[in-house]
Formats: structure tokens, sequence, C-alpha cells
């Protein structure tokens, strides 16, 4: 299929906004008198709220309210980003309150206030007096999980919040059929989103006394929503409105502040309030990545084939259920696509601690199960004496597979192409004969991970998308999408999918980027690297539909048969031969203005998308380590990616390069640390959090294998959230290689690195 | 009296931001001798403020609240980096640590100043912060006394009492707590005339930018031939101070280097550390550290002259 502008790496529709500044988030919108909310939240990770002395707070000059748990709806909520589940068994878990009277990890909201500025809203807090009741804090999944452990929320006395897995296959027979068994247990760390734009939200009451927040959101329609829930009010009350957004990489798709936000703007009359967190308040008290341990035994074959899987984990989820239930699950079922052996388990189980809440974030669950499994894989490969990637090519799911366990189906899958392109990139062959026998100080190695993805969440979740086209007078379009650009450039691919199907440039699209879910058309928003798929699907139907009465219009007016034409160049055109009949903007001033048959040309439309599709890649990297100190330095990295076609090669790179320098992080540098007794964060700052910088960063190089998806708009499959998965796994297995030493708890930090190596007798006794 | 320029801190503090200043007076005196009075006159309740890379984070996240903030934007002879006869280089109090970076005169002859002033926190602090500031801040990982120290750098003080000098290796009297008196200036550092043929400082750290060292060490030595006549270690986030390596020092004078000795030099350097755990790394890790790049950073010293 040839196209005009899919495919074509077009500017993107917010690049001149963005760069001049005029690009408006949510910080930037000033009301007259805006007040400032400020959080009083708690010093300890798990007790009991007694009692709460708000009146020197009161009385300071300046502040207009004060709210505790008392003053506020006390109705359990839901704050993860799903739709709405119309079956009762499969609804989020509600155990959230706007303010609590317990608080569960250090930071938990405990008492709020609203003031004239921030220093006074400041002031105030310090005036607040609490007093608490200590409870024994679950500060690890083994404190929580243990027999006397006491309950972090009484409705769930073991702490579990969800154990959901699967099993297909006969796993006991497979494994003693198989030749050997390899077992080995994998740990990953908790690391935190670190998007540009803060959280930041603020809310008012407009004339019609409806609550109005405008929020730097994933999901508007979704907050809305839980909005609703939470304050017990109808939702048609409620108007979120998301400006451009900096960035969220899922910790926006939680809904953390608006509830309480509401509240403010109710508890001082209406008057707007601003809710804004400082990076130490987004860092502890928005969301996190889970860290979950694995244990995984694989029954293998002598020459490789892997029989029999067998996959255990606790996450560890924090406070609050959020998105908990959802992820380690998710984890395992996107992972299901990658290899085929006979008989798999998978077993998770997700923990609530007395720490900040995990929910999620880029690749939800994959790249914990990915970074396990991938590395356990190259341990059986070093056992077997089998190169890596045979061991991986012998194991490959085919298009055609058919999921075990639901319908879905690969209809198109780049795996191996991908690993053949990477092993050709990084000149594999060449390089693991070179460095077969290392004993310097410094020591090279090759490595490399696979994974497999979805597009969007079905069938686990509904996939619905909506999508709306104006033709303006000019041959221009108006397009509106419920889904939320947050940076990674959905505007301008739909914008792209637009003038595909209309036959115009690009800059005849005119995306509205703002969502108000007063005006724009229904969809849940930026998550499960959906969009591109998902709302994709709807908004090329909204412009085949356009397209469909473009050409019903020029039959009236012209009598050729509709059949006969085509949109190409801004023109309304013959099909067979491109001769013009008129230009596209004579239609659309006839369709406003003709005094009979006016009839201006749009289309509203919604898309059920019960389908979903596999995104596949590997990463390939490089690494030397410094055998004397632990230092990781990472020489090459290739992620090569089979995301089905892709629609703008620039942003596509882009999401490569964010996604794959994020993955480096997650490898070598990203950890939240917490004190061990008290669980209180030691890090919770950019300056002792170390995401790397960009000069820690090698030149990722971002390629892609282009598939042709049968199922997606303009064959594509889904991207953003892929490139976080195998940089940490391909990382670490290039440091087995460099070093025989098998690291299996993420990150691989120099001192990790250094006492393993010790341990493991690379260096003697004392550190030689 | 000097009548503070502006009231400044929270009451001025615009809606919207983050972190507040507490109140303070804000003074920039345009002599020495007024602004050591100032300082001398208001005791501990005065600071001097430099580049505010230090003081203000402090001040904002409530660490120290002095009442009054003395600049010292207005002394120009705190300025310039000048060779002077004897073969010394003076270093105004002022410069800050780009100004380091890309002076002429260290590029030619220390350039290992320059290499370390590079390793400092991010661009944008290396824009103002100094190397006044860096010292007495007195931080344990501060990251231009290590090699100052090697080179046998002294800071010039002027007080209310006259001037003295001071080798810098004594400025330190605990974590955060700097030896000269409060109501002395630092104008000059001063890097004396020597015949050390090398020196070099290693910054190892988490990431390449914006981090502080889980340790840093410096080396300076004197070579001839293949004996080395000097040898100077200085250490840091290594102990509560930036301190010498006395003992390694010790070791190498007069002695033919060989790799064995370097080794032996980097085990004795890790020996004389008091290292200690912090979230940027274990007490033994660091004392590791120190080991390894001790080693490394003489063989720098020795092979590759200033680097
Ligand atoms: C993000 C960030 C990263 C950083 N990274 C590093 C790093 O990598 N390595 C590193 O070493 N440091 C680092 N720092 C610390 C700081 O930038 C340096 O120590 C800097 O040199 C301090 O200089 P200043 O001029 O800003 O000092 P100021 O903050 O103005 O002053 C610091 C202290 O010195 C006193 N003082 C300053 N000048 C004089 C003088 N002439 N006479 C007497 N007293 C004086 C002040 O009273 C104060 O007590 C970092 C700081 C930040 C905020």
């Amino acid at each position: 299929m040839s196209y005009q502008v899919i495919g074509k790496s077009v500017k993107r529709v917010d690049a001149v906004a963005k760069v001049t500044g005029k690009a408006k988030y949510t910080g930037d919108f000033v009301e007259k008198d805006m007040l400032v909310g400020k959080i009083l939240r708690s010093p300890y990770a798990h007790a009991r709220v007694k009692r709460i002395n708000t009146e020197k707070a009161r009385a300071l000059p300046g502040v207009e309210a004060v709210l505790t748990c008392a003053d506020v709806p006390h109705i359990k909520f839901a704050t993860a980003g799903h739709p709405y589940a119309l079956d009762p068994e499969h609804r989020d878990i509600e155990d959230r309150l706007i303010l609590t009277d317990k608080a569960r990890f250090v930071g938990d909201a405990v008492a709020a206030v609203v003031a004239r500025d921030e220093l006074t809203a400041a002031e105030a807090l310090k005036l607040i007096e609490v007093e608490y009741e200590e409870l024994p804090s679950l500060l690890s999944v083994e404190a929580a999980l243990a027999e006397d452990a006491p309950a972090i929320h009484e409705d769930r006395p073991d702490n579990v919040i969800a154990s959901g897995g699967y099993a297909y296959g006969d796993l006991e027979k497979s494994m003693q059929e198989s030749d050997l068994i390899f077992e080995g247990e994998y740990e990953t760390g908790i690391v935190q989103h670190c998007q540009l734009e803060n959280h930041n939200s603020y809310a008012y009451v407009d004339g019609e006394n409806r609550i109005v927040i405008v929020s730097s959101t994933q999901i508007p329609h979704i907050v809305r929503r839980v909005v609703g829930q939470a304050l017990g009010i109808p939702w048609g009350r409620i108007r979120v409105i998301k400006p451009y957004v900096g960035g969220g990489f899922g910790s926006k798709q939680d809904v953390c502040l608006e509830p309480l936000n509401a509240v403010m703007t109710l508890a001082v009359g209406g008057r707007p309030v601003r809710l804004e967190l400082t990076r130490e308040e987004c860092m502890i008290d928005t969301r996190t990545r889970h860290a979950i341990k694995y244990k995984i035994k694989t029954g293998v074959s002598r020459d490789g084939k892997i029989n029999a899987v067998h996959i255990t984990a606790i996450s560890n989820n924090g406070a609050y259920a959020s998105h908990g239930h959802a992820i380690a699950s998710s984890g395992g079922a996107k992972f299901r696509y990658l290899y085929t052996p006979q008989a798999m388990k998978y077993e998770p189980r997700t923990v609530y601690t007395n720490l900040p809440v995990a929910g999620a974030m880029r690749a939800y669950g994959c790249p914990q199960i990915f970074f396990a499994f991938e590395s356990h894989l190259d341990e059986i490969a070093r056992a077997l004496n089998m190169d890596p990637i045979a061991l991986r090519e012998k194991n490959l799911v085919q298009v055609g597979h058919k999921d075990p366990l639901s319908d879905t189906r690969v209809l198109s899958c780049g795996i191996r192409e991908c690993i053949a392109r990477g092993r050709e990139l990084i000149q594999w062959d060449r390089k693991k004969a070179l460095y077969k026998n290392q004993t310097g100080d410094r020591r090279r190695g090759l490595g490399m991970a696979c994974f497999s993805y979805q597009s969007g969440t079905f069938p686990h979740n509904l996939e619905v998308a909506g999508a709306r086209i104006v033709l303006n007078q000019d041959g221009s379009v108006q397009l509106q999408i419920g889904a939320t650009e947050i940076g990674q450039g959905s505007d301008t691919v739909f914008a792209q999918m637009v003038a595909e199907v209309l036959g115009i440039t690009v800059d005849m699209v005119h995306v509205i980027s703002t969502q108000d879910t007063d005006v724009t058309p229904f969809d849940p928003g930026a998550y499960a690297s959906r969009q591109t798929y998902v709302t994709g699907m709807a908004v090329r139907k909204a412009a085949l539909e356009v397209k469909e009465k473009i050409l019903d219009f020029v039959r009236g007016m012209t009598d050729i048969p509709a059949g006969a034409l085509d949109l190409r160049e801004g023109n309304v055109v013959y099909a067979h031969s491109g001769e013009v009949v008129m230009p596209l903007a004579e239609v659309a001033m006839q369709s406003y203005y003709d005094p009979v048959f006016s009839s201006p040309i749009t289309s509203d439309v919604s898309n059920n998308a019960r389908i979903n599709a596999m995104p596949y890649g590997a990463t390939f990297a490089e690494v030397e380590v410094d055998i004397k100190t632990g230092k990781i330095e990472v020489l090459e990295l290739f992620n090569i990616h089979d995301s089905g076609k892709i629609i703008n090669h620039q942003l596509a790179e882009g999401q490569v390069y964010g996604g794959a320098a994020m993955g480096v992080g997650y490898a070598l540098y990203e950890q939240l640390l917490f004190d061990e007794k008290t669980g209180r964060p030691l890090n919770n700052n950019l300056l002792d959090y170390k995401l790397p910088t960009i000069m820690d960063i090698p030149d990722i190089k971002a390629v892609f294998v282009e598939t042709n998806e049968p199922t997606g708009p303009f064959g594509a499959k889904a991207l953003g959230e892929p490139p976080a998965i195998t940089p940490a796994p391909a990382i670490r297995n290039a440091v087995l290689d460099a070093t025989g030493v098998a690291f299996r708890r993420l990150p691989l930090n120099p001192q990790h690195v250094f006492e393993k190596l010790k341990e493991a007798g690379l260096l003697d006794r004392d550190g030689e | 009296m000097t009548r503070p320029l502006t009231r400044c801190g929270q009451n001025e503090v615009k809606r919207g931001m983050a972190m507040y200043l507490p109140d303070f007076d804000y003074y920039a005196p345009a002599s020495l001798p007024e602004a050591c009075a100032l300082l001398a006159q208001s005791g501990p309740r005065a600071k001097v403020l430099a580049g505010g890379t230090d003081v203000l984070p402090m001040m904002k996240k409530e660490k120290i609240a002095p009442e009054i903030l003395v600049s010292i934007k207005k002394l120009h002879q705190l300025t310039g980096i000048r060779e002077t006869p004897g073969n010394k280089v003076v270093i105004g109090a002022r410069t800050t640590h780009n100004e380091l970076v890309n002076s002429p005169v260290l590029q030619k002859k220390y350039l290992s100043v320059c290499v370390a002033a590079h390793r400092i926190g991010n661009n944008q602090i290396r824009n103002v912060g100094t190397i006044g500031g860096n010292i007495v801040n007195a931080v344990p990982s501060a990251d231009l006394p290590p090699i100052l120290i090697a080179l046998g750098a002294l800071i010039k003080l002027t007080g209310t009492g006259g001037e003295r000098d001071l080798p810098l290796e004594e400025a330190f009297a605990g974590p955060g707590r700097s030896a000269i008196s409060p109501d002395e200036i630092l104008t000059a550092v001063i890097i004396p005339g020597s015949s050390l043929t090398g020196s070099t400082y290693f910054k190892f750290a988490h990431r390449r930018s914006g981090a502080l060292a889980v340790v840093g060490v410096a080396a300076a030595v004197t070579m001839e031939g293949e004996v080395c006549r000097e040898a100077r270690i200085a250490l840091g986030a290594a102990a509560p101070t930036p301190m010498r390596a006395k003992k390694a020092e010790e070791l190498l004078r007069g002695r033919v280097v060989t790799e064995e000795l370097l080794e032996e030099a980097g085990r004795c350097a890790a020996a004389e550390s008091k290292t200690r755990t912090s979230i940027r790394g274990s007490a033994d890790y660091r004392r590791d550290m120190v080991r390894v790049f001790t080693k490394r950073a003489l063989r720098k010293a020795i092979k590759d002259g200033h680097s």
C-alpha cells in the first residue's frame, strides 16, 4: 500500500506551540484570586490518626479552609485509570479516602489547607496538630505476608490484593519430560516516573454549580467519573479539562489530585483553588513502579526447546491498590505472546505494604517480568552452551499463533527480523568471539533481550474511542478526539491519518488538543500504548465517513457516481485517472452555503475495538564493566521494534530514545530508597534519585522492522511503552557475557556490581 | 552603619513558588573592610553570600537561618586568575567553576584544576558556584579541595584583624564547618610555585553530571625519571573533611615507581581514610574506591603531567 502522509516524518502539530512557549500547561492558567491548597502528610508509615486539632491553623490570617478526614466525603473509591466495569467483579479496588484517618505510608494525606497563597498554606500546615497512634509498619512483602502481620486494610486481612494468574497445559508432565530443569530468582527495584511536569490541577465551581477541574492528566474522562464517585455526586456535575501535558508515563493514568482538589473548592464556596505537588511530593504520593520478586522454574530439552515454565511472582504494591491487581497479571499476559512452551503456570501475588503506592508505569508489569525471564533465558543458554540468540530462535512464536487462553491471535510478527537486524548491527558474532577470553580490569560483553507487548487492553478491558471531524469552509478540517496528547505525539499521528484519508496535507488538519469532557468525544485516555492503534481506528473511521459524505455531496453537485471519485492533494478527482473534478474547498463552500443543499459535512464516531495486536522487539547492548569499581558503561544500544507500519518515523524514534533511556536508568541507576525501620523516603528528589542525565545515556539507535498488522489502522501496532522493556535485561545479559556473573537484582549500580563481582571471586579478598 | 539594600525572603516571595526563603537582610558592601566590619558586628547572625548555590538551598531547606546575608559581589578584588612572580597562581575567591574551566592560565599550568571544576554539578551550577564557596562550605565531598590540597594551595583570608594565609588543608574543622572565623572573608586561593610534574583528580560519582562524589581522589607528584621525589594525595568524601593520605605519600617518596608500589599506596590510602556509609555508598565500598582511584590517580599524574 502506498501512502502520501502515513509513514512520513511530518512535523509535530504542536511543535511551534511548544517551542515558542505558547502551549499552555495546567500551571500556565491563572484564575483571578486563585487560592492554594496544600497537603499535610503523615510522618509515619503506619499509624492511626487519633486526634487532629486544626484550630491554630484555621486562625492563621489568610487560611480559608482546613480539611481533615471528618470534613470530606467518607466514600471509598478506586483511583486506577481503567474504564468503568459494569461487572462488579471486574471493578478496581475501592480502598482510598480523599483524606485518611489511618496513614498507610510516609506521605499519606491526613489533612489539607486552602489559603490565599502557598506560603500561608505552608505555614498553616505547621500549625495543624495531629496525634498519631503508631502501628507496626510492614515495609517488605515478607513482612506483609507474615503470619501475624497486621492488616493494612481491614477488609484484606492477609494483605493480599490480588493473585490473578493463569495456567495452561500439563505443567508437571512437561517438566518431567524435560531433559533439564533450571531455576532462578530475580528481583526489580522501585522506581518513579519522573515526568517533566509535576502533578498539577486547579478547580472551581462554575455558574451552573458544576465543578470544573483543569488537570495535567492522561485520563480526563476517567477523572470525571472518579471525582463523581469519590464525592458521591452525579458525574455530569463534573467537567474536566486537560490542556497540554508535560509527560506522565503512567503516573497520571491515576486519579491523584482531583478529588481532593474538588473538595477544596467546595470548602471555599467554589472559589478557584490550585493543588500542585512539588517534585518531592510527586515522588512519594503519586505512583511508583512495582518492585516484583520472581521465582522461575523452566523445563528445557537438551536442544534448547522450552517445554514448561512455572513463574511465581510477589509484587510490592505499597499502601493502596491503585492498578495493583492488574499489573502483575497484565505483565504475565503480555509475556505469553513471545515464546510458546507446551505448559505454563503463572502465579502472581500482589501485596499491600506500608510504602508509597505503586501503579501504572511505562509497560505495565512488563519491564519486571521480561527482566526476570530474559535474564533466566541467558543463564539457560550458558548452561546449554548455546548462543542466547539460538536459544530464543528455537522458541519464538509464529504468525498465526492462537493464545491458548483467549481468542487473541498473532497476525503479524517481526521478532525474527528484529533479532536478525540486531545481530548484524551490533556485530554480534564477530564481537562475541573477540570478547571470549578477557582478563583485564575492563571487560566487554554483548547481551540481548526480546519482548512481546499488546496494543491496548482488550480483551481485559473495554477499548472504545471517539473521534469527530468537521469540514471547514476552506477545505481544512477540525479533528477532535477523546484521546490524550501528553507529549507522545498522538495528535500528529491522528492528523496524518485524517490527511491520508481525505487527500489533504497535515497542516489542513486542525487538531483540538485540549480535552474537555463537556466537549470532546469519549475515550478513556493515554495508556497501554493504545491510542495510535485503538483511537487510530476511530479516527480512520471518522475520516472515511467524512470522505464518503464529501463524495456523496459531489455526486449531488455533478452527477458523477461517488464510486468513481477520490480525494487527492486537496481536490476531488476521478479515481481512475486522477483528473481534477473540483477543489475540495469548493465542495466545502457549497456544503455550507448552497441555498438548497446546504449541509455542512461532519462525522462523529465511536469505535469499540474488540481486538488486539502484538508488537515485538529486542534490545541489543554492548557494555564495558570496570571490574575494579563495578561501574558499567553502555557502549552501544540498539532497540529494534516491530510496531507494524510506522506512521511517523521521527516521532517513533523519539519514543524509542526516551523509552530506551528510561530502560537504561532502570538497569543501572534508578531506585527509590526507604529507611528500613521507618519507611521514610531517602531520595525522593532529583539530586539523590539518580535519574541518568543525557550525558549518561549511550547513543541509542532506533530501528524499525515494519510489518503490516491487518487489524491496525494503516497496519500500525503499539509503540509507546515497549522501548522501555528490554534495555535492562539486555544490559544485564551483556554484563553476564562480560564477567560470567549472573546479576539477579535491579539496578546494577556500581556498589551492587562490585560486591557481586567480589563475591564471585573476580576480585581477590581485598578487591584487587 | 551600612543599611541593608533590601529586605528579602518570604514576604517578597510571589505566589506559586515551591520553596521558601526565610526572611533576611541583604547587604552588598562595596569594600572589603566594610564587609569584614559588617560580619564582625553581626556575628553568627550573618553569612557571606557568593554564588549562593550552597547557602540558598540550605536556607530553603531550613538547615540554616542567617538573618543577614553579606554579598561579596561588589568586591572586585576577589575576581580574576593571575600568574604572579615566583610562579604562583592566584585565584580570586569569587571565581566561578566555569571561569576555572576556561582559564588559559590554569589550562596551561594545572589542567587538573580545570578538569576538577568541570566535574562539579552541572553547567548552571558551574556558572554561579565559586571556588571560595566550595571551600568555605566545607562539605567532605566538595570537588575542588582535593586537587587544590594536592597542589599545596594556600588560602588568603581577610578579617577585621588583618590578613593571613592558611594552608588549604587546615581550613576544615568538620563536615560543613570551616576553620576560618566568621568575620573573615576568603579573598584568594594561591597555588604556590613548585616542582610538581603532574597532578590529577578523579571524581567517582553515580552519573556524569549533577552528582556528588562517592569518593574523589587527587594526586600530585614530582617525578625524576622512574623515581617519585614527591607525592601528595588528597581525598574527598573519604573522611569528615578533605584529607591528605600522608602514609601513602610517605611510601612513595624516593621510590622507583612500580605497579606494585602504586597498589600498595592505594591500600595505604584506603587504610588511612575514614569513610562512612551514606546514600551514595557504604563505608566499605568507599574505602575500596579510595584504594582503586588512588592508584589510578597516581598512575595518571605520573604518566600524563597535570591532566
Ligand atoms: C545542584 C547542585 C549540584 C552541586 N554539585 C556539586 C558538585 O558536584 N561538587 C561540588 O563540590 N559541589 C557541588 N555543589 C555545591 C556548590 O555548588 C559548590 O560548593 C559551590 O562551589 C559553592 O559556591 P557558591 O559560590 O555558590 O557558595 P555560597 O552558597 O554562596 O556559599 C557557600 C558557603 O561559603 C561561604 N562563602 C562563600 N564565599 C565566601 C568567601 N569568599 N569568604 C568567606 N565565606 C564564603 C558562605 O557563607 C557559605 O557558608 C552543588 C550544588 C548544587 C545546588
